[in-house]
């Protein structure tokens, strides 16, 4: 028989062959809206599904429920920022900056302090973190963190841009940044519980905030060809994005899986 | 507070801490008419699947010395 996990993953791999397919057989870029909007839309949604499916199985109340929440409003701000931004191609309106942009702005707060309570929550020890491996998490973090504070800061402000276009275009890196303290910090969570299935949940998550995080720093740095349509950056990006929402929505999924079979167990007797 | 009502008062508090408040009125209710050896079995057996062994031992040990239970790991 097969499980519902393989379905759920099945179904991922179903939808990744479908997305290469369409971004290959549809290269029409510089057109605006592209035919790989659609596609790109509805992996924007998979994350706000799977954890609205965590949400449900652990119920509202709670300091859970009160995390997952703030990262249902995370993602569900996320696709309303996706969804804004492909209208304005479709009608041909400038998407940067708009107002899809302060749909995504908003979207990483709520991420951090959803993902803040589950780790208060989970209760992660440091104390077992060696003193080499916290030196060499805060080399990566500060080496990363120079990269975005480089792209995603100091080369985002234009002199000539207007104080909106700035705005917008740093605020994505002070995203960025929340972005990689939040991944040093999952990463420690899918490694405390290693042997058990929450490791799979984090792992995704963490998985999601790193390729949100290199798609992030390759559009700050490539913005102008990605507008102009060249197919190789468009694909990359695209394809990083997608897979962070593909691993998002596998962690949440996995979370709420877990619940549900803590519950099943009790209730089949 | 009995050793019972202790055990089971632990275990519900782990339930809720991973598996939320809904599966703790599910829990509160299975554990009603069970011993102590089922419960301490049963929060063992679900926190090793989901969390792994190593992490289930640091958070029960406390509690099996305490009431001298065995857990799965001592026993193999």
């Amino acid at each position: 028989m097969i499980k519902r996990n393989q379905w759920f993953t099945g179904g991922l791999l179903i939808y990744a062959v479908v997305t290469v397919a369409f971004y290959f057989l549809f290269p029409d870029f510089n057109s605006g809206f592209k035919q790989a909007d659609f596609v790109y839309l509805i992996a924007s949604f998979f994350p706000v599904a799977a954890v609205m499916y965590a949400l449900n199985l652990y119920g509202r109340k709670g300091q859970h429920g009160s995390a997952l929440t703030f990262m249902f409003l995370s993602f569900l701000t996320l696709f309303v920022g996706e969804a804004l931004w492909a209208i304005f191609e479709f009608i041909g309106l400038d998407p940067y900056p708009s107002a899809a942009d302060y749909f995504y702005i908003i979207s990483y707060p709520l991420l951090f302090i959803g993902l803040l309570k589950e780790w208060r929550l989970m209760k992660v020890d440091w104390s077992e973190v060696s003193g080499f491996s916290k030196l060499m998490m805060s080399l990566i973090t500060l080496a990363l963190a120079g990269v975005v504070g480089y792209f995603g800061l100091y080369l985002a402000y234009d002199a000539g841009a207007g104080a909106l276009e700035n705005f917008v275009a740093m605020t994505y890196g002070v995203g960025d940044l929340i972005l990689l303290v939040l991944a040093m910090f999952v990463l420690k969570m899918a490694d405390e519980f290693k042997g058990g299935r929450l490791f799979y949940t984090w792992f995704g998550i963490f998985l999601g905030l790193i390729f949100t995080l290199f798609a992030d720093i390759g559009f700050a740095i490539y913005y102008e060809p990605y507008e102009e349509g060249v197919f190789s950056f468009n694909v990359i990006l695209d394809f990083l994005w997608i897979g962070s929402f593909m691993a998002y929505a596998y962690g949440f999924y996995r979370m709420g899986e877990i619940v549900k079979s803590a519950q099943d167990r009790v209730l089949k007797q | 507070m009995t050793k019972k009502e202790e055990i089971t008062e632990k275990a519900l508090e782990l339930v809720e801490e991973y598996f939320g408040s809904y599966t703790k009125t599910l829990y509160t209710k299975f554990y009603e008419d069970k011993d102590v050896k089922t419960i301490f079995a049963s929060i063992e057996e679900l926190l090793t699947e989901t969390i792994g062994p190593k992490k289930t031992k640091t958070v029960l040990t406390p509690l099996a010395k305490k009431y001298h239970l065995t857990m799965q790991d001592d026993q193999a």
